[in-house]
């Protein structure tokens, strides 16, 4: 890969790869590092690569940067049940997914990042997160469903 | 224009499933969307706030700003420059000592040379020093 190649294919990836990478991660700075580091490593074997579909090793490379972060912290399970504090109807609807988001299972989160932010299709998702499209659609729609009851919790009642 | 409830319940429920198609999906937002809020039933108000808040985190950007692990170690090169040009500042500053005298460091050349007049009648051991030591040491042949 040729450095404007690299300019070209790579380096616009930058805010997908980081939105990715907190979505899994749920940290700003640990997410910033993670897309560093996949950014810095394929631009030192951008030569002698031959890289086809650079967007989907970039993505898979964050994630596993991003998983590997996780095991080091020993918190993959699940992310503590995020509670957005005592002002739930001043928080934006933006803070309100993220935050509902971040409550998921690592799984549904992935799959729902995908899918409802960055509107991948369904079978680049199950390509991604190394299963079957049928998988995905129950990853999502579990994820949709929990969000829905985490969302009506904090709207109703303001936790 | 009236709102359609049945429509947009079946596709909310839909959306939940994951049973929607791209264009279900959108046709629900404009709906949602456009809709006042107060003919929205609770599960469609659930649903509005998922997919506005998902258009939002759509649009984060990476901040920009240098590498934490770059900041980290230009903060450590500054505090070790910091710390040799504080320790040059007073290796250069500080007097030269040419002796003590009961513990007190002589740092004026002009009394320490005053202060070797005191040794002086030491130099007329010098001598029976040097025999002696003569004597003590064997010769090797």
């Amino acid at each position: 890969m040729e450095q404007k190649d690299f300019d070209i294919r790579v380096v616009p990836l930058r805010d997908k790869l980081y939105r990715f990478a907190r979505s899994i991660v749920g940290r700003s700075d640990e997410a910033e590092d993670a897309v560093h580091d996949v950014l810095e490593r394929m631009w030192r074997r951008r030569e002698g690569s031959k890289i086809a579909d650079a967007e989907a090793f970039a993505m898979r490379s964050v994630r596993n940067a991003c998983l590997d972060r996780l095991r080091r912290r020993r918190d993959d399970a699940e992310l503590p049940t995020a509670l957005p504090g005592d002002a739930g109807s001043d928080w934006s609807d933006r803070e309100l997914v993220r935050r509902a988001l971040d409550a998921l299972p690592l799984r549904q989160r992935e799959a729902l990042h995908l899918k409802e932010i960055e509107g991948y299709p369904t079978h680049e998702i199950a390509a991604l997160l190394s299963t079957d499209e049928a998988q995905v659609r129950v990853l999502l729609s579990r994820g949709r469903m929990r969000m829905r009851e985490l969302l009506e919790k904090w709207m109703n009642y303001g936790l | 224009m009236d709102f359609d409830h049945r429509k947009a319940d079946l596709l909310c429920r839909r959306y939940l499933d994951a049973t929607a198609s791209e264009a279900e999906t959108d046709s629900l937002r404009r709906m949602l969307c456009d809709a006042p809020h107060d003919v929205l039933t609770p599960q469609m108000r659930l649903c509005a706030t998922m997919l506005r808040g998902f258009e939002a985190l759509r649009t984060e950007r990476m901040p920009e700003r240098p590498r934490r692990r770059a900041l980290r170690l230009r903060l450590a090169a500054a505090i070790g420059i910091a710390a040799a040009c504080a320790a040059g500042i007073l290796l250069i500053g500080r007097p030269t000592v040419y002796g003590y005298i009961d513990g007190r460091p002589i740092t004026d050349p002009a009394e320490a040379m005053a202060a070797t007049v005191y040794f002086e009648p030491l130099e007329e051991f010098a001598e029976s020093l040097e025999l002696a030591g003569r004597i003590l040491t064997p010769e090797t042949h």
